[in-house]
């Protein structure tokens, strides 16, 4: 039964191409945007909570000189999580290291110290970050070899001359294949490295990177250079409880128990809460946008609706004369308005999902289209169109008959 | 006589009740029975298509009883009239009110369509009429590609399409020219013969006698009951 009413209502927009598609326009910008809105905070969310839990399983403590400061902590925290320098001061002893691991929960511990540095590789040059590399820096991060060999297949006076590049290096600068990047000489401050193996990225806040030998590391910069530690932990441990243990030991080896300044753990809530007060912003006020836009596109759809009830006023009487209920022309125009607003919201739906994706490819994020959002989508375009088309449905069904037929 | 399908009894219709009386319908009272062709005659004016429009059920009586198959319908609500319309009557109007942007076919289905009839029994029971009004072969055309007097044909198709108790014919040669209004009138000959009950209303006198009985309709009263069988 529906489905004729769907069939006809066709046959009548179709009549009507152009004042069809002329009113679809606004539900189509409202539905697009609606779209767009839901899936950029999605793929907002996506993108933070990415970093975060890219460190698998392992968290950074930094210092620093007011542990009550948000700011100070959050500075320190994305400067070691986003691939930064962390603290200038060198606060961090070797052997804290040792006592970090004797933690109940704690499976590692690693000194991290990074420098940005201009490299030269043939004639190419590029902007990348040199990782100092003690003994358990290849296992802390469970680097895979993609081509070549680890630091631990040469003698130790070798490994002084030898760098591992990662992946995102050859993608990004070298674009060459692995294997064939074994051997090339590296130009890192006036000293010549060989590149002995190429490794995947585990974890995407170690960016582009060289790793170097820490012997090397201190050679070129400040023996004893740390600028934060990591600590990670044993599978089924808590994180929380055993990193907050490994930063209370710290603070009582070095007696800053009752201090302002010390060691903190990296704490990045303060940013996800900025970041998620900005785009809660964004989407209310690109919420209120497309919601105008769709209360004036269902105003639209509606006018629309009323010039065609009284276009077909003589249809309607005839129909209604021989024996449609009101309810049967009622459901007639609902349809039509709910087929224009559905038509709306799919070509809205197909524009939000063009963008996304092209913005998703931009981004170079991966993050499938959620099919709830287009559901929804769907649904709130028949919502509108039933709606909006209500009132002119009414119109139509309460017309006198005989007047109905009567007129033109 | 054969049993009695509509029967009105002091029907009067007021418009514009208290200033600017116009009284349509002045008291009228007179019996159908199954199986007789009616006409309605009388000049413009004279309150014939008012009492076309309350036989069937399109408009309410100021006052009087309307009674249909011996039931009196008049205070039936909107629901229940559309109904009766639905299934008791066929419409024929002077201008067609085809539905031009559908097939004839389609358009001969319609009243199926609202009696919730399932859509292969309707195209069969339309087909069934189409070829009883023999335009069987412009079923899948559009209304406006036909003669006017195929177009009539299609609508006489729709208005037998769910087997009426009375046909109502609203000056149903009016747009047709004077041999197709003959081959029309012919056509509802026939199907009083059938044994379906007819009311035309015209204001023309030559349809009028068509019919075996003719109410003459003046100043919205009956002036004369003529039966000539």
């Amino acid at each position: 039964m529906i489905f004729e009413y769907i069939k006809l209502s066709v046959r009548e927009l179709l009549n009507n191409k152009l004042r069809s598609f002329l009113s679809l326009i606004g539900i189509v910008i409202g539905v697009a945007v609606v779209f767009i809105i839901f899936s950029i905070s999605d793929i907002a969310n996506v993108a933070i909570t990415n970093q975060i839990t890219g460190t698998n399983g392992s968290v950074n403590i930094n210092y620093v000189k007011d542990r009550t400061d948000k700011f100070e902590v959050l500075n320190q925290s994305m400067n070691s999580n986003f691939g930064g320098m962390g603290s200038k001061q060198y606060v961090f002893d070797l052997n804290d290291l040792e006592d970090l691991k004797q933690i109940k929960g704690v499976e590692d511990a690693l000194a991290v110290a990074t420098a940005y540095e201009n490299v030269k590789v043939n004639r190419d040059t590029f902007q990348v970050a040199i990782r100092s590399a003690p003994e358990n820096f290849m296992d802390f991060y469970e680097f895979k070899m993609v081509a070549g060999n680890s630091f631990d297949a040469y003698p130790k006076d070798e490994r002084i001359n030898l760098a591992i590049i990662n992946d995102k290096i050859l993608d990004d600068y070298l674009q060459i294949p692995a294997e064939q990047a074994i051997g090339q000489k590296i130009k890192i401050k006036n000293r010549l490295f060989t590149i002995a193996g190429v490794t995947n990225t585990p974890n995407q806040n170690l960016g582009t990177m060289i790793a170097i030998d820490q012997e090397a590391y201190d050679l070129m910069y400040s023996k004893g250079t740390i600028q934060y530690l990591s600590v990670k932990v044993k599978p089924g441990e808590d994180l929380e409880t055993t990193s907050q243990l490994a930063v209370d030991k710290l603070n009582e080896i070095h007696g800053y128990q009752n201090t302002k300044n010390g060691y903190a753990l990296e704490d990045l809530s303060f940013f996800i809460q900025q970041v998620t007060q900005v785009t809660g912003i964004l989407s209310l006020v690109m919420g209120i946008i497309a919601s105008i836009s769709l209360l004036v596109a269902g105003i639209g759809v509606m006018n629309i609706m009323l010039v065609s009830v009284v276009e077909r006023t003589r249809e309607i009487g005839v129909k209604r004369a021989i024996g449609a209920s009101k309810s049967a022309i009622r459901i007639q125009f609902i349809v039509e308005s709910c087929l224009l607003t559905l038509i709306g919201g799919i070509i809205g739906v197909t524009i939000g999902i063009g963008v996304i994706k092209i913005a998703l490819m931009v981004l170079n994020m991966q993050l499938p289209i959620n099919g709830s959002y287009v559901a929804f989508a769907l649904v709130f375009s028949i919502t509108l169109g039933i709606l909006f088309g209500y009132l002119p449905s009414k119109r139509a069904a309460n017309l006198n008959i005989i007047e109905a037929i009567q007129s033109e | 006589m054969s049993e009695v399908v509509i029967e009105c009894i002091d029907i009067k219709k007021i418009y514009n009740p208290g200033v600017n009386e116009t009284h349509a319908l002045a008291g009228v009272s007179f019996k159908i029975h199954k199986g007789e062709f009616v006409s309605i005659i009388g000049a413009s004016g004279s309150g014939k298509s008012t009492l076309l429009n309350t036989l069937g059920l399109l408009d309410k009586p100021t006052s009087g009883e309307y009674h249909l198959n011996g039931e009196n319908v008049t205070s039936y609500s909107e629901k229940q009239l559309t109904n009766l319309r639905l299934k008791k009557f066929g419409f024929i109007f002077q201008s067609f009110n085809l539905m031009n942007n559908i097939t004839c076919i389609k358009n001969v289905e319609l009243p199926m369509l609202y009696a919730g009839i399932p859509s292969s029994k309707r195209k069969k029971m339309a087909e069934e009429k189409m070829d009883r009004m023999m335009i069987k072969n412009q079923a899948n055309k559009k209304p406006m590609t036909l003669s006017g007097g195929q177009r009539q044909r299609v609508a006489i198709a729709r208005a037998l399409v769910n087997n009426p108790e009375v046909i109502f014919a609203d000056e149903p040669t009016g747009a047709l020219d004077s041999k197709t209004t003959v081959s029309i009138l012919e056509l509802l000959k026939e199907l009083n013969e059938q044994g379906n009950t007819i009311v035309v209303v015209t204001h023309d006198m030559n349809v009028a006698k068509t019919a075996k009985r003719i109410i003459t309709i003046k100043d919205g009263k009956i002036e004369s009951d003529v039966s000539n069988v």
